[in-house]
């Protein structure tokens, strides 16, 4: 006789019933309707023909949030390098260094990038500057959290040797750890770029300026063709951005 | 490195006396007695576990010995501080090569004790600069070990005995009067492990280096040793020449357990 054998385990149908249950339970608290669902399709409303011809008066706005972006992304890798290492167990001076630099790390994080920018308009205004700190910092907390970990993951063998040989800690650092983390360091640092730009797009909303800010006043006033003609031009410089990870870390996988 | 420079027993490159070491509370050598003669290859052999590899990390400075004495070429080594003894070189069981470096990187490593000295050489490194003269002494031990076509290449397009290559010249650049081997070729194939270790052994007589070797395999150590320590739960059993060695000694090293050789 044959007899079924239940492959789900009882626990895991709870948990998944029991999602679902909460699922309902939070969109009816926030309100949400079938009609809403229903009401999607309305979105048409807004499509128009993007205005391509608005494209030249976007060239500095999307020099200024590249710009913005680069020079964050920049800064942020550099203070990530150095709380990463810091921050990493195997790698870390002594423990003081390795608790303080674990908490900047982690406020530098928990606190959004957009909210860093309201809280940075006291330090430096609106503008620029504001937008190159706020993504310096989160991506300090978020890529020096990464860096971390892949400097606690890597293979501590070769630095045994390294230490056969006499080597100092800056000699392992470079000729032990640098090569072992190279391919997730670059990775990283692509993903916080990319990231970045996107941050550096909405931050324009709130007074960065660069191409969020076209974006808002043109929506505020209702030229939609305008509007749409922006989203293309973020659509190729996200296009452009992705195609150019994929090629570095295609060319550093290589080596 | 605090030395104390009264030459002590100057015939022997290496005199390792009493030296004790504990994890916790497992006492993995108990008193460890041995020389080891300008130029003689020494063999270790033991079960896994047997303290070993413990004792050559001891002889490195990889792990501070709770008691004991090592004196090398006449200078008896502190342990206090915690300085890795660069008058020793050391080859290990799975190579500990940087990987996406290429071998003169890996080779040039085992010159960092002599560029240290100097700290504009020291600083250089830094910025990925070595002095031609220890590039040069790096490319002639990768030639000593038969890589001269692989200068540049990356350590992961190599096989395990080439790996093993790079991993000798590296401890030969240390220019150490005394290399130590911790299995170094327990993780090759039998006809690679016997090439490597004939090439490690050669090259120690030939340039009169004393070099102690961990080993797993009886008759390798029979074959290549001058002489051979059989160490069983931190004590040495066994001190004397290859020949040697009978049923009763192997008994003595491998409790009785014939499944190792």
């Amino acid at each position: 006789m044959v007899v079924g054998m239940r492959t789900f385990k009882k626990n895991n149908i709870i948990i998944i019933v029991f999602c679902f249950i909460l699922f309902l339970i939070c969109a009816n608290y926030v309100g949400l309707s079938i009609n809403d669902f229903l009401d999607l399709p309305k979105i048409k409303k807004l499509m128009r023909v993007p205005n391509l011809s608005i494209i030249p008066d976007l060239i500095e706005p999307t020099f200024q949030t590249l710009a913005i972006a680069y020079v964050g992304t920049v800064l942020g890798i550099i203070s990530s390098i150095i709380l990463g290492i810091l921050a990493s167990k195997n790698m870390t001076i002594n423990k003081v260094f390795y608790g303080i630099s674990r908490i900047i790390i982690m406020i530098a994080r928990v606190i959004p990038d957009v909210i860093w920018a309201f809280l940075l308009i006291p330090a430096v205004g609106l503008g620029a500057a504001q937008g190159i700190f706020a993504i310096a910092i989160h991506s300090t907390g978020m890529i020096g959290r990464f860096f971390a970990e892949s400097i606690e993951e890597i293979d501590s063998k070769p630095l045994e040797a390294l230490n056969t040989c006499g080597a100092s800690y800056i000699q392992k650092l470079i000729y032990g750890v640098l090569p072992q983390i190279i391919p997730s360091f670059v990775n990283y640092i692509l993903y916080a770029l990319d990231h970045n730009i996107r941050v550096v797009i909405m931050l324009g909303m709130f007074g960065v300026g660069g191409l969020g800010f076209q974006f808002i006043i043109k929506f505020r006033v209702f030229k939609y063709e305008d509007v749409f003609g922006i989203l293309v031009v973020i659509f190729l410089i996200l296009f452009s951005v992705e195609r150019l990870s994929t090629y570095i870390r295609g060319k550093v996988m290589d080596n | 490195m605090a030395e104390n420079h009264t030459n002590i027993n100057s015939d022997f490159s290496i005199s390792v006396k009493n030296l004790k070491k504990s994890f916790k509370n497992n006492e993995v050598l108990k008193g460890i007695n041995f020389n080891v003669k300008k130029g003689e290859v020494l063999g270790i052999l033991g079960l896994s576990g047997a303290g070993k590899t413990t004792l050559l990390r001891c002889l490195i400075g990889l792990e501070t010995p709770d008691s004991g004495e090592l004196i090398i070429n006449g200078k008896k080594i502190n342990y206090n501080n915690k300085k890795i003894n660069n008058e020793i070189g050391m080859v290990f069981q799975h190579f500990n090569l940087v990987p996406r470096t290429n071998v003169l990187t890996n080779v040039l490593m085992g010159r960092l004790p002599h560029i240290n000295k100097n700290l504009l050489n020291k600083l250089g490194t830094y910025i990925g600069y070595f002095p031609k003269k220890d590039i040069e002494i790096a490319i002639k031990n990768i030639k000593k070990v038969g890589l001269e076509n692989k200068v540049y290449d990356k350590i992961s397009k190599l096989s395990g005995g080439q790996q093993q290559r790079v991993g000798i010249a590296r401890a030969l650049s240390t220019e150490a009067t005394v290399l130590l081997a911790d299995e170094p070729v327990a993780s090759l194939d039998p006809k690679t492990s016997e090439e490597i270790l004939k090439l490690f052994i050669d090259i120690s007589k030939n340039d009169n280096i004393s070099s102690i070797i961990n080993l797993h395999q009886l008759d390798y150590a029979k074959k290549y040793c001058d002489r051979i320590i059989g160490l069983s739960n931190g004590q040495i059993v066994f001190n004397g020449s290859p020949k040697d060695i009978d049923e009763k000694t192997i008994k003595l090293i491998y409790g009785g357990r014939d499944e190792d050789f």
